[in-house]
């Protein structure tokens, strides 16, 4: 499950939000805000994923859970929680869509 | 050829951050201290070497059970430096450098450029996941010939 995860976050969730961003200009708000929240969110799993990895540079055990569950589930939690948010803020910000 | 460029640069994001800092971390592992070591030289030692079970006994010796128990994994051994490097096969792996000669241990450290290069490879997530850097290889591979050729092709056919 974990490994399904990882290659999820690399190369399902960039594509998926790729995918997402076409025709752009004639998405609704709400797309929008859902795409735009995705592109931030999985940035920034991106670096916080890339920190877990390496900081610091020592062979991850059982004693550090935390640790592999970011490795494993961070990209895609980024992206999710990021789409998330973006369709929270949209809904919270109102007004006519398009 | 744009589509190509664009799709697979996106696809290719993460492994070509994690790969390119992993990459420039293993380019400076000596200055940045991921390998345990030691300056010292006995350059006559080799002549006067103690045999391998008795260094692999000092360097158990100096380690924790739990890390002697996981059994050595290789020795490097350094003729010229009179030194040899006993890496054990514990889960963080611990090396241990010994003297040739009188079996001193110089240094002990953990060995954090092999996970490094565990995670450069992609070893580190399991058997086959080696093929994820491989992956991200023909990626660039096709990143650059898409780059080229988009670049190329208008000069081309403006000539």
């Amino acid at each position: 499950m974990n490994g399904i995860a990882l290659l999820v976050g690399i190369f399902g969730a960039p594509l998926l939000l790729l995918g997402a961003g076409r025709r752009f200009r004639s998405r609704s708000r709400r797309h929008r805000a859902v795409f735009w929240g995705g592109v931030i969110g999985y940035g920034i799993a991106v670096l916080g994923v890339n920190l877990a990895l390496m900081l610091e540079p020592v062979m991850w055990t059982e004693a550090t859970p935390l640790r592999a569950a970011i490795v494993f589930w961070g990209l895609v939690a980024g992206a999710g929680a990021g789409a998330g948010l973006g369709a929270l803020r949209s809904a919270w910000v109102g007004g006519p869509e398009g | 050829m744009f589509q190509l460029h664009l799709w697979v640069g996106v696809a290719i994001t993460f492994l070509v951050v994690a790969i390119s800092v992993t990459g420039i971390l293993l380019n400076h592992k000596r200055a940045l201290g991921f390998m345990p070591g030691t300056d010292e030289e006995r350059s006559e030692a080799f002549a006067g070497a103690l045999s391998l079970p008795v260094l692999v006994e000092r360097a158990a010796a100096a380690v924790d059970a739990s890390v002697a128990e996981a059994g050595v994994d290789r020795m490097d051994v350094r003729p010229g430096d009179g030194i040899v490097k006993v890496r054990f096969d514990d889960a963080e792996v611990t090396e241990v450098t010994v003297a040739l000669d009188d079996g001193e241990v110089l240094a002990i450290g953990l060995r954090n450029d092999v996970f490094l290069e565990k995670l450069h490879s992609g070893e580190i997530f399991g058997d086959g996941w080696i093929l994820l850097s491989d992956a991200a290889a023909i990626a660039l591979v096709l990143l650059l010939l898409s780059g080229l050729w988009m670049w190329l092709y208008p000069r081309v056919r403006a000539a």
